[in-house]
């Protein structure tokens, strides 16, 4: 389903800098800073909890990879991880950390 | 509070003008009550739970999602239980969330919810949240369940439901819909939020200044927030468990090789298991059959009695214990968690035809039946994809075209079996590789793009639920009787008819057949009333059943079948068919497992049981008129060619226009697969006469 309007505000500054998801090894941590994908992918990765402020984890890489996002496990085409933009979070222990 | 954490999510949730919920809308009928929630929250437990057996199946208008809804009678009050699609969010603009939308907030062609019960997952509070914001806001009353309760503590997880309760401003009950603690405390305050017209939150509508994908964030924000201040712990237990089993199952080698091993004992399942039952069908239709052919005098009203209707309905049920069996499985297979597993570890395979990892159940299933397994494509969520593998999934051998297989072996090589043996593995790999390929060549062409991106909530594993799985069971049979099962029938009694009709006459009989044909048929008349009044009546039954089986084969010519046998007989003769061979073609139409006994009838060998044996015998020394034999390999692998792709199959057809809501996508696939059959079947019997083989 096409949403009815098409409204894509330009990618911000965050939204294209830094790194996607894809690039992250296992047992490393992230913040997502935005999703740079169009409107139906958007949605999509949104609603499972793809959206900007969450903390991910990576419980496994590869395509598909494994990731951890409030609370649960999602499978995730490689596509679709690139899709996401991060800032690594490995510095410090996580609030995903935490809260497991 | 949330208004500060969520500054302008509302601005997508305004219900339409004119169907704000409201106290006035209660009591008008049953009070409707839809059930919301995240897929994998247990909201189809809860559902079984509260409703039982009481609960039927149908679509939502215009779609092909599900709907179950179930009454629910509480002491003061009867309710209307509609389950909702599983969500993780209202705002996404799938046909899931709309359906959701409307039969909460009511639409155009419908009323919506007098209240909603929306069902969280104790054990994952953060994500369930998020929807739980969402239905908040529309304004309708909401009795929120706490589900799962046993597993939080278990997990010494705990949740403050008072708190959650104030903070989400509605009731909240924990309960465990798999066991059943803290039901009875879900019924009491449904009745008394139903009884007591709860006012309806007041809509929350506020400007969004300017963002968008804010929305989402801050909601999320508020869910994450929320969940950590009303729990403390984590399902750390089942978590951590899940992760080492996972580490085996979705491994890109050991997953598979368990993948393996788990589809190959639901397809031995499948096929062992409905064995029994398909037996005990078939024989209880011969015997009614029997039963009623005993009663009545013979003529046409018997014949459409036993051969029509009888064996219409017969051809229905045997597709039962399969259909059974298949969701059975796949139940236990979804509930446990693993299903999610299977498709995460075939999507990246199954992407390079385009079709998502969740095709594959179904396509295993449709080794054994098409019928089940295009039933069960609903575990694939994208419409596209759903319907990529709808159109192939016919070419898969099913159980009923291996009687034509088992005919086609046992004519060309009797004495060979290895060859035999070859030529079945063949057929299945032909079935299996053509389906790939077409499949391909669809997403390049009328279903055009790449299978979506996989994106699944892997859930925690968990014990599957046996009520659950029954339940399922029994939906799926009674949608399968009630959606297929008249059209199967009414094909049935149509292809009755068309064998049936014009009835041979004796005139008739004297144009059509051989003059020596006629000559045993009047010795057969003499010599079966000669031993009837020696007193041997089983030989005269013996010459009486020969005589009907030639009589039979006559009358199958002169009928509407045998009439258009002869009429597309040019249309197959570059294949090698005779307009017997035809005749079968035409008949398995509806269905391709009748091929052997038409065969049998129009080569005058008889039906039944004894017929198998002696219709290979029949075929094997069959001549065309040039003297060579008919059945040779250039004829008969072009056969077996022909029955591996063809659409031959009216009871699949009714479920495909079933499954994609239209006749053309019906339509569409009886067509490609006849021009692929045929073409197929064409290139076969070309390359074997070219290089010598007749």
């Amino acid at each position: 389903m096409k949403p009815v309007f098409k409204f894509d505000p330009a990618p911000s500054a965050t939204e294209g800098a830094g790194e996607s998801l894809e690039a992250l090894s296992v047992a490393m941590t992230a913040r997502i800073v935005g999703v740079s994908a169009p409107g139906e992918e958007r949605t999509r990765l949104e609603a499972m909890g793809l959206c900007a402020g969450r903390l991910v984890e990576v419980v496994k890489a590869g395509d598909p990879m494994i990731i951890r996002v409030l609370g649960t496990r999602i499978g995730l085409a490689a596509a679709l991880a690139a899709r996401v933009r991060i800032t690594r979070n490995d510095a410090f222990p996580s609030d995903a950390d935490r809260n497991r | 509070m949330h208004d500060t954490l969520s500054p302008c999510h509302a601005t997508t949730l305004e219900p339409a003008a004119g169907l704000r919920p409201g106290a006035a809308r209660l009591h008008r009928r049953a009070p409707r009550v839809a059930l919301v929630g995240n897929p994998n929250a247990g909201k189809t437990t809860l559902f079984n739970r509260l409703t039982g057996l009481r609960a039927k199946t149908a679509n939502f208008p215009g779609t092909t999602l599900e709907r179950r809804l179930g009454r629910l009678a509480l002491p003061g009050v009867v309710v209307e239980l509609e389950d909702l699609p599983g969500l993780y969010t209202l705002a996404a603009g799938n046909v899931e969330e709309r359906v959701a939308r409307d039969a909460i907030q009511g639409s155009v062609s419908r009323e919506g919810a007098t209240a909603v019960i929306l069902v969280l997952d104790a054990t994952n509070l953060a994500r369930n949240l998020f929807l739980a914001g969402e239905v908040r806001d529309l304004g309708v009353p909401v009795l929120v369940v706490l589900n799962m309760i046993d597993l939080a503590e278990k997990e010494r997880l705990e949740v403050d439901a008072a708190a959650l309760s104030r903070e989400l401003e509605a009731p909240v009950v924990a309960l465990s819909a798999r066991t059943g603690a803290g039901m009875d405390r879900l019924r009491e305050e449904l009745e008394a939020m139903l009884g007591e017209r709860v006012a309806p939150l007041p809509l929350v509508e506020r400007a969004c200044p300017g963002c968008r994908g804010c929305e989402s964030a801050a909601r999320f924000d508020w869910a994450e927030d929320l969940a950590g201040r009303v729990s403390r712990g984590a399902a750390s237990i089942s978590s951590e468990r899940t992760q080492q089993i996972d580490r085996v199952l979705t491994h890109p080698v050991a997953g598979l090789g368990v993948f393996a091993a788990a589809m190959s004992l639901v397809f031995i399942a499948i096929f062992t298991l409905a064995r029994y039952p398909m037996g005990l069908i078939e024989s209880w239709t011969a015997d009614v059959g029997a039963f009623v052919a005993g009663h009545l005098p013979g003529g046409d009203l018997r014949s459409l009695l036993v051969d029509g209707l009888i064996g219409g309905v017969g051809g229905v049920l045997v597709f039962l214990p399969q259909i059974c069996i298949l969701f059975f499985f796949i139940s236990l297979l979804e509930d446990s968690g693993y299903l999610a597993r299977a498709a995460f570890v075939m999507d990246r395979l199954m992407g390079k035809v385009g079709l998502p990892g969740k095709a594959f159940v179904p396509m295993l299933s449709a080794h054994a039946c098409a019928i089940p397994a295009i039933m069960s494509t609903r575990v694939i969520e994208d419409r596209r994809d759903r319907l990529a593998t709808i159109l192939v999934l016919p070419l898969m051998t099913c159980s009923a075209r291996l009687p034509v297989y088992a005919l086609v072996t046992a004519v060309l090589f009797a004495d060979r079996p290895v060859l035999g043996g070859l030529s079945f593995a063949a057929a299945y790999a032909l079935g299996i590789g053509v389906a790939l390929g077409t499949a391909w060549l669809f997403r390049r062409t009328i279903v055009p793009g790449d299978s979506l991106p996989l994106l699944l909530e892997l859930p925690t594993y968990k014990v599957p639920s046996l009520r659950n799985a029954l339940l399922a069971m029994r939906d799926r049979a009674g949608l399968f009787l009630t959606k297929a099962g008249s059209v199967i029938l009414l094909i049935a009694i149509g292809m009755w008819v068309a064998a049936t009709y014009p009835r041979l006459g004796d005139a008739s009989l004297r144009r059509l057949a051989s003059s020596a044909d006629l000559a045993a048929l009047d010795t057969a008349a003499k010599e079966s009333a000669d031993a009837a009044r020696a007193g041997d009546s089983a030989r005269a039954r013996a010459i009486e059943g020969r005589a009907a089986a030639l009589r039979g084969r006559y009358a199958l010519q002169h009928s509407l079948a045998g009439r258009l046998g002869k009429l597309i007989e040019p249309a197959f003769r570059p294949l090698g068919f005779d307009w017997r061979m035809d005749v079968g073609v035409l008949t398995s139409f509806a269905a391709r497992e009748t091929f052997v006994s038409t065969l049998a009838v129009v080569y005058g060998v008889g039906a039944g049981d004894e017929g198998g044996a002696n219709l290979h015998q029949t075929l094997r020394a069959e001549r065309r008129s040039d003297g060579s034999p008919l059945f040779g390999l250039a004829t008969a692998l072009p056969l077996l060619v022909f029955y591996v792709l063809a659409m031959q199959c009216l009871a699949t057809q009714a479920v495909t226009r079933r499954e994609t809501g239209s006749w053309k996508w019906a339509l569409f696939q009886l067509g490609y697969m006849t021009v692929l059959a045929y073409s197929a079947a064409l290139v076969t019997r070309i390359v074997l006469r070219s290089v010598g083989i007749a």
